[in-house]
């Protein structure tokens, strides 16, 4: 990948939401999940790893990028905490 | 003959069988007209004869009319009878020559002329005339006599003893093979008690009875008498024959269908069609290569299996053995599996599995966007972006309820249905009501008009496969919506089914493929 597209591409804002609340990470649309995941957890102070991202009720893996995914700006990305179902 | 010459003379014309008293009345007129005084005396000494002749007749027929009449012969002698057989031969013309006179001072009774039996030749015989054979007579003279100063035979001194015990040794065996025949009948189905079929045997002997004395020996006492202690060879033969039928091949049952034969047809007609629409039970356990694949799989780490943008780990799947809570990442990927195989079906028919209906699959997490959120807020309407959630079968939901269960929703478009499938039971209103919303807003995002709900209800199935622990809601739940997605929804799996349910998941999840075997 050279830089020069890099650049002239402009970057994306993305809405990362977890559960009502909402942070802005801004994006390059070829930046991998992994770092974005990882920023939001951050954000949400919740250890790496724990949350599950959802665009439009499609999982998003660790590998994909905003652009295989054809995320534009300001589209909303979902965080989920582990579901389980058991009943005690 | 002389003697009686005018009777003879009349005789030939006269065949009638007037009263001869009449006739004799008429001669001995005719003879006072013509007679001199000789011709008088003649007749005078000749009826003298006949009367004696008469007379000796009469004491002949009186003590001989019947051999068999016991007074008369008790007073008979040997001598009689021989006297009135010399005294036949002159007796023949004595009825003609009678007069009415003579009849009536004889001693004997009135009615000799008429009732006397006459051997004479041409006279006509009534029926109660007998032959008259002197030696039968004696014979059977004798032969009543002998009979009647028989002397008394003695009995034995223990006669009676021994005929007591003949005949209680006679009742013994009568009774033993009374009941032989009971059993016999008993094992051919004879249902009533011993009495009773003891009953039936006298009824049985009696008819019998009858039958023999009426065909062969009419009014007989002696023959019946006998009949009557033939009672055992009776027995006897019932019980031979009984014996005979007992090992006679039956005949099969007669065909009669009934009512309640043919109900019971039907109904198992019903039960045959009731399976044929249901899909067959579930085997107990996976093939062995298959089982040995789950076994391989659960011993690998890391990523497992990945389909569509569905990827489970090691640590995902090992919630598929037994006893232990499922998380989104196996029903998401279950689902991914559901979805996929709809969709494969679409485009592939003809090759592709049976039944499968087009349904669109929605993640674990479309539930809490459309509950926390809602539709607006959620962005629920980008979750249907590239398709038309209308133009569906069936929309499958997988539901988690507070972190803790699992359950199953579907909007079933053919059947016009929000359905909820609980294996706890519960009916979920909250279910139907947010998805009512759902729809509504759905189609008022993409249609641009409210949804039509008439016909619409909530539904739930009456007889859900209901879960027997704390732990298998989540593979319920999996199984809810494959069935679903093929619409069979009278599920066919049920606890017992969910140890051999969890290791098919596995190894579904693991080839990234549903089996066939539902």
């Amino acid at each position: 990948m050279s830089q020069e597209p890099e650049d002239v591409k402009p970057k994306i804002n993305l809405k990362v939401v977890y559960d009502g609340e909402e942070v802005q990470i801004k994006v390059k649309p070829n930046t991998k999940f992994a770092k974005i995941f990882a920023a939001a957890e951050q954000r949400f102070g919740k250890e790496s790893g724990t949350f599950k991202f959802v665009y439009e009720g499609k999982r998003i893996g660790k590998e994909d990028t905003p652009g295989d995914l054809d995320i534009e700006d300001g589209d909303q990305i979902d965080c989920f905490l582990e579901q389980l179902g058991g009943w005690q | 003959m002389p003697q009686a010459g005018p009777s003879t003379r009349k005789r030939p014309g006269d065949d009638s069988l007037s009263p001869p008293v009449r006739k004799h009345a008429r001669l001995s007129m005719g003879s006072s007209e013509s007679g001199t005084l000789g011709d008088r005396w003649r007749t005078h000494v000749q009826t003298g004869w006949v009367f004696a002749v008469n007379t000796v007749e009469l004491v002949r027929d009186t003590i001989f009319p019947q051999p068999s009449l016991p007074t008369h012969v008790s007073r008979a002698a040997s001598t009689h009878s021989s006297m009135s057989s010399a005294a036949a031969p002159p007796s023949t013309s004595a009825p003609s020559t009678s007069s009415p006179t003579d009849a009536e001072t004889e001693t004997t009774p009135s009615q000799t002329p008429v009732l006397k039996p006459s051997p004479s030749i041409g006279w006509p015989s009534t029926s109660v005339t007998k032959s008259y054979y002197p030696q039968v007579d004696r014979e059977l003279q004798k032969k009543l006599w002998l009979k009647q100063h028989r002397p008394k035979r003695r009995k034995h001194i223990f006669e009676d003893q021994h005929k007591a015990k003949v005949e209680a040794t006679k009742a013994v065996r009568r009774e033993d093979t009374l009941k032989q025949i009971y059993v016999l009948q008993k094992e051919k189905g004879y249902s009533a008690d011993f009495p009773t079929f003891r009953g039936l045997m006298r009824k049985q002997l009696q008819i019998q009875r009858y039958m023999e004395s009426t065909r062969v020996f009419p009014r007989d006492g002696k023959r019946s008498e006998s009949v009557e202690v033939d009672d055992s060879a009776f027995l006897r033969r019932i019980l031979e024959k009984a014996r005979a039928t007992l090992n006679e091949p039956r005949p099969p049952p007669p065909h009669t269908p009934h009512m309640k034969e043919v109900r019971y047809r039907r109904q198992i007609k019903d039960i045959e069609l009731e399976k044929r629409l249901r899909a067959p039970t579930l085997p107990s356990s996976l093939p062995s290569d298959a089982d040995a694949q789950v076994d391989a799989l659960l011993k690998k780490s890391g990523v497992i299996s990945k389909y569509a943008r569905e990827q489970v780990a090691s640590q995902d799947i090992a919630r598929l053995k037994p006893a232990l809570w499922l998380n989104d990442e196996i029903i998401n990927f279950y689902g991914a599996l559901v979805l996929g195989r709809s969709e494969g079906a679409k485009e592939n028919s003809p090759n592709g599995p049976k039944n499968v209906l087009a349904v669109h699959y929605f993640s674990t997490f479309f539930w809490p966007k459309l509950v926390k959120e809602g539709y607006e807020k959620g962005r629920l309407s980008k979750w249907t972006k590239k398709l038309d959630l209308f133009s569906k079968d069936v929309i499958l939901i997988p539901v988690n309820h507070a972190n803790l269960h699992w359950t199953a929703a579907a909007i079933n478009f053919r059947q016009k249905r929000i359905e909820s499938y609980d294996s706890l039971g519960d009916d979920r209103p909250s279910v139907y009501k947010h998805l009512r919303e759902y729809v509504d807003q759905e189609h008022r995002n993409k249609k641009k008009a409210p949804f039509d709900f008439t016909g619409w209800v909530d539904y739930t199935s009456p007889d859900i496969p209901q879960q027997e622990n704390g732990y298998d809601c989540g593979v319920f739940t999996c199984q809810f919506l494959e069935s679903l997605s093929r619409g069979a929804e009278p599920f066919n799996f049920s606890q017992k089914d969910i140890p051999y349910l969890r290791r098919r998941m596995i190894w579904e999840i693991g080839n990234a493929t549903l089996r066939t075997e539902y």
